[in-house]
């Protein structure tokens, strides 16, 4: 599938999607997730080594690549921020996860550098763990879940997420803040 | 919990945060009722909310961007073509860049390829340190080093191609299931010789450790990763002690790193020996033994804990085992392994002795420091009274002596020639003779399929060979092109077994014309271009023989009798006053040396060659300035290799030219001496078994004892043991080990086995075998093969047939008899001799060998082989008359690997070599097509052996690659 193909089929994805078909979300996140890396790399490859790495830039560079440089459709961005959010949080966690096994004895050894990236407060262990209180969150609470997706994992602003949720900024104020510490106590457990 | 209960918490705890603080606790105690457990949820969630951390600050960017810039590559470069390798799929990640399995589409072979990630593209360091490691890795050459293709640079980035590896790393083999401890050793034993390698040309590891050793599915080990190897600088003599990334940068997984490593001190190659430590601790213990909470934890544990014995897991492990991984892990350099030779040393003689049960001595035989040394360690306040010290003191400095020597003196040696550039310039790995024109401009050299040799021309600066002379019965011996370039002479036969004569051509393969009859050595010219200098060996004695360029004119200029003969080659002075020529006396051992001989008197001088052990020189070649010669010397202790080494003229100083594991075993010099190029053999063999029943599936027994282990022999006793030929130690001696390959043993020590055709049969009880028999008087070498017997335990050798000109023996089953080729009558004929006394009969009359008795002992099988015939298999009756049958086998026929006859006799087994990979094959009797038996995709039998039971073959297998070589930068 060339690049092109993908954007087109993302969008037309993102409109059944909007349309409420479900089924259309599942078809959309790996081809979302598969995009997000791909601009990820781009992304990296221009920055000097340490640089500091901005989710919600790659965000904001794969749709405009999707949308084809012009954002055609405020409906289908407003839900492409909402999959890439998940896509996002699917990413990270995969990934903190394989790195904790890693850390248990998977195949693969890294060497061990004390290297000035490390500059996050969480470790992949709350990464986590904070995936399954979320997975625990959402069967109360779908909407605070998705706040956090956003507002956490891919970085997004308030007013931005309040577009995809169709609810008041100050709605999702609420929610994050709640969200937050119930998250937080549920971490501390 | 359910949405309600959440939507109602959540209401109050919104209205809580809005007073203030000491307004909230009266309102949740007002709006919460009686429900305690909302009142409790609330209030948990304020004391959060208070002590609020910044958790959700910030999004996880540095894991997103540690992510993406690692895992990124592969999702874009599986399937693309880089160069000319396709990538197939990701097979790892490693410190700087990611390794892809690929298939090189010009070779058609899987390679792994190591890209270095794009994250770090446009950081110099690490790309400098990249090809360092390249570099380093390319300039080792040793069967437990991982090969290195090359190294490439293209728009897509940085990468280096090896050798795949199909198998587990030791880190996985050490999770799946404990090792048994001499299990372990055998891994070890092969990790050392890959460290004692890379040490001896002064290139550090320095990141040893279980995920970086491989373990092939043979069995082979193969140390990779050499990603933090530093070249030391060979002129200083010293190690250079700094990371190029600064002094302190920590590198290398911590948990194998030494204390001064740990430190940031200045490392030397001491520091691979605590790694490799760890690392056998860990093998033997199934735990590493700095292990901690933390990276602090473990530095701590690293320069400062003494780790617990291995007795105290498993008190299996012998005591002298534990001494061994104790002394590798002393804290102090000093007091640690000061090689990996010595520690080699030990380990192997810690296997040999639980294998021939003299385990008891193995402490006396240990050649280890003392390891009671830890104690005078640690306690750092303790006092030692002078007489404890002083002996400690000269053992340290003995120690340091030792090192010294190895390095220093190693390093120093090689000082002249250490900017020598080694290019391989054939790939199919079958070169044998090698000549290269004065002016550098052409290499000549000799190509061996299935025995037939063609004779192929290059050009050195293009990479295209022309064949001016197709395969045929001719065999090259030796080559050398004219003083102007113009001809090439060879030294040669017109087939196996004819004498060798000089024959000269044009550099395209016209006019071929022989010289001189009665050559058996490379020839030199004059510095004037007027003579021929060569070798001519005769039944008793051989002569230096000074001869006309076209031939003719020939004299005697000096003659030496058995045993103490010359060698293969002579080397005219370039002022033409001395031949220089090796000397070999033939003995119970070989001794080798070397002798100007001066060419108006015919006085012979010997150079003072500072080299011990030398058991035979094979070539000799004076440099351009005639203050030197540089020469093709193999010692006791090198296995069978052929290094390249200079000796100063007349001082008989020694330099190494090369120190790896491959041998060099044949070269020519340009003019200027400049440049050289040389036939690089590699060479490792090991033995496989198959499963019972089921001749497709294998297993490798990793017994090594020595490089060549079954070559020249292999075959099952009625118990269901194996015999081999071996040339551990020095000799080819016949040993004997259990089908798992465990207990080792030499049944012979004092015989020179197959020296030219392998020959091991086994009939009875008793093991029957060529070889070079001593004269009990004088503890010498008689000329001449001849055949032995002895019992299945080594004990009772007797002698059975005595022929001069005989090879290839089978025994038959009951005993009765033993087959054999035999010259003679003059021409290769299959004999049979009763071993219970009796003369030998002939039992063929046309050109034959490689006799097989079938099992009922009634049959004869032989291979036939008539000149400009295709090879022939032929079956006569034990009482002779003639043949009763008369089939052709596959012109790939591995001759010298011999037959078998299959266990119900409807077959017979051979050996068919396919390109570059060789399996067993059937033949039926009945004349049907052969078909393959046996299963390998990869390298070539030397030898097999059908066990009694006829279910399960022993077969010795292994690479043997002989490629011309371009070596130049040669300063002397």
């Amino acid at each position: 599938m060339t690049p092109d193909n993908n954007s087109h089929q993302i969008s037309l994805l993102l409109i059944d999607w909007s349309k409420g078909d479900e089924y259309a979300l599942e078809q959309l996140m790996p081809l979302v997730y598969h995009e997000l890396r791909l601009m990820a790399r781009r992304h990296m490859r221009r920055q000097p080594a340490g640089h500091t790495f901005q989710t919600t830039d790659l965000i904001h560079e794969t749709y405009l690549k999707i949308a084809g440089g012009e954002e055609r459709n405020w409906q289908s961005r407003t839900h492409f921020f909402g999959v890439a959010a998940k896509a996002m949080r699917h990413i990270l966690v995969d990934y903190a996860r394989s790195k904790n096994n890693q850390k248990r004895g998977g195949w693969q050894e890294r060497v061990t550098l004390k290297d000035n990236m490390r500059v996050t407060n969480q470790s992949t262990e709350e990464i986590v763990a904070l995936d399954d209180a979320l997975s625990r969150l959402a069967a109360l609470d779908d909407r605070k879940v998705r706040v956090v997706e956003m507002k956490f994992f891919a970085g997004l602003k308030v007013a931005e997420i309040a577009g995809v949720l169709k609810v008041s900024p100050e709605t999702v104020k609420r929610d994050w803040s709640f969200a937050q510490t119930w998250l937080l106590r549920e971490l501390k457990k | 919990m359910d949405p309600e209960k959440l939507r109602q918490i959540e209401e109050r705890y919104h209205a809580a945060l809005e007073l203030p603080p000491d307004e909230r606790e009266a309102y949740i105690q007002e709006s919460c009722g009686d429900d305690e457990e909302l009142r409790r949820e609330i209030e948990t969630l304020l004391d959060v909310k208070i002590s609020s951390n910044n958790f959700f600050e910030t999004p996880p960017l540095s894991l997103a961007a540690e992510m993406f810039s690692q895992k990124e590559r592969h999702a874009n470069l599986v399937g693309k073509e880089i160069s000319h390798y396709k990538i197939i799929r990701l097979l790892g990640a490693g410190g700087m860049g990611e390794v892809y399995l690929a298939e090189d589409t010009k070779l058609h072979r899987q390679i792994a390829l190591k890209v270095l990630t794009s994250q770090f593209e446009s950081d110099n360091e690490r790309i400098k340190r990249f090809k360092k490691e390249a570099r380093a890795v390319s300039a080792l050459n040793h069967p437990n080093i991982i090969t290195i293709y090359s190294i490439e640079e293209t728009e897509a980035g940085s990468f280096i191609a090896t050798e795949y590896i199909e198998g587990q790393t030791l880190r996985e083999r050490i999770a799946e299931k404990p090792l048994l401890w001499q299990d372990a050793v055998k891994i070890a034993i092969q990790i050392t010789g890959a460290l004692k390698t890379s040490h001896s040309v002064g290139i550090i590891h320095r990141d040893i450790k279980p995920a970086n050793i491989m373990i092939r599915r043979d069995g082979i080990v193969k140390v990779l990763d050499f990603g933090l190897a530093k070249l030391t600088a060979p002129d200083s003599g010293e190690f250079e002690t700094r990371e190029l990334t600064g002094p302190n940068r920590l590198m290398g997984t911590i948990n194998y790193m030494s204390p001064e490593q740990a430190l940031g001190e200045p490392v030397d190659p001491r520091t691979d020996i605590f790694s490799f430590g760890v690392v056998l601790y860990e093998m033997l213990s199934g735990v590493a033994p700095f292990s901690g909470p933390s990276d602090a934890a473990i530095y701590n544990a690293t320069i400062n804990k003494i780790q617990p014995s291995l007795r105290e897991s498993n008190d299996t492990i012998p005591v002298e085992l534990d001494h061994i991984v104790k002394c590798a892990m002393e804290k102090d350099p000093e007091r640690r392994y000061q090689t990996f030779s010595e520690l080699r040393a030990d380990l192997k003689n810690i296997l040999r002795d639980s294998q021939t049960g003299s385990f008891d001595n193995a402490a006396t035989k240990i050649k280890m420091r003392p390891t009671k040394t830890t104690d005078l360690v640690v306690p750092k306040s303790r006092r030692y009274s002078a007489w404890l010290v002083a002996p400690l003191l000269i053992l340290v400095m003995l120690g340091v002596g030792l090192y010294w020597k190895y390095f220093y003196v190693q390093s120093s040696t090689v000082n002249h020639f250490q900017s020598i550039k080694l290019d391989v310039l054939t790939a199919h790995g079958l070169a044998t003779a090698v000549a290269i024109s004065p002016d550098g401009r052409y290499i000549a050299y000799a190509k061996d399929e299935d025995g037939k040799q063609s004779l192929w021309l290059r050009q050195t600066a293009s990479a295209g060979d022309t064949q001016i002379v197709p395969p045929d019965q001719t065999k090259y011996d030796y080559l050398r092109f004219s003083r102007d370039g113009n001809f090439i002479y060879f030294v040669g036969s017109e087939g196996v077994g004819q004498p060798s004569s000089l024959y000269q051509m044009t550099t395209l393969g016209r006019n071929q014309r022989q010289l001189i009859r009665g050559v058996d050595s490379q020839i030199s010219f004059s510095s004037d271009g007027t003579n021929i200098a060569f070798i001519r060996i005769s039944e008793a004695d051989n002569s230096i023989i000074i001869a006309g360029e076209q031939g003719g004119n020939e004299r005697i200029l000096v003659t030496r009798k058995y045993p103490k003969v010359y060698g293969d080659e002579v080397s005219w002075s370039p002022d033409g006053k001395l031949i220089a020529v090796p000397t070999l006396t033939r003995g119970a051992t070989y001794a080798g040396g070397m002798v100007v001989v001066n060419v108006a008197t015919g006085t012979e001088t010997p150079i003072p060659l500072k080299e011990e052990k030398l058991l035979r020189i094979s070539q000799i070649a004076w440099v351009t300035d005639g203050k030197g010669l540089i020469y093709t010397p193999y010692a006791a202790d090198m296995g069978q290799r052929y290094q390249i080494r200079y000796a100063a003229y007349p001082s008989g100083d020694v330099q190494n030219v090369t120190n790896d594991l491959s041998s060099y075993e044949d070269f020519s010099l340009t003019a200027d001496s400049q440049t050289m190029v040389a036939v690089q053999r590699e060479y490792s063999m090991g033995i496989w078994l198959t499963v019972a029943d089921d001749f497709s599936s294998t297993v490798s027994i990793n017994s090594k004892t020595a490089a060549d282990d079954g070559e020249r022999g292999i075959a099952w006793t009625k118990d269901g043991k194996i015999v081999f030929v071996s040339s551990e130690g020095g000799a080819q001696n016949i040993w004997r080990m259990d089908a798992d390959g465990s207990n080792p043993k030499p049944l012979t020590t004092d015989y020179k086995v197959g020296k030219l055709f392998p020959s091991l049969s086994i009939g009875g009880d008793s093991i029957t075998f060529m070889s070079r028999a001593i004269d009990p008087s004088t503890k010498e070498l008689i000329p001449g093969n001849t055949f032995f017997q002895m019992d299945s335990d080594g004990q009772n050798v007797h002698q059975v047939v005595e022929s001069s000109e005989c090879a290839f023996a089978a025994a038959s089953a009951n005993g009765d008899w033993v087959v054999y080729t035999s010259r003679a009558d003059g021409k290769f004929r299959i004999w049979k001799a009763p071993l219970k006394g009796g003369d030998a009969v002939r039992l063929t009359d046309v050109d034959s060998t490689s006799p097989a008795i079938s099992r009922d002992g009634k049959l004869v099988a032989y291979l036939i082989t008539e000149k400009g015939k295709p090879l022939k298999l032929g079956i006569i009756s034990i009482d002779g008359g003639v043949p009763l049958k008369t089939l052709e086998l596959p012109a790939t026929t591995n001759m010298r690997a011999g037959i078998t006859w299959n266990k119900t006799g409807n077959g017979i087994l051979f050996v068919n070599t396919l390109g570059t990979t060789s399996n067993v094959w059937t033949q039926p009797v009945d004349g049907a097509k052969p078909t393959p038996l046996t299963n390998f995709k990869e390298f070539q039998i030397a030898q097999f052996a059908l066990n009694p039971e006829g279910n399960r073959l022993a077969i010795a297998r292994g690479s043997r690659n002989r490629a011309v070589v371009l070596i130049r930068n040669l300063h002397q």
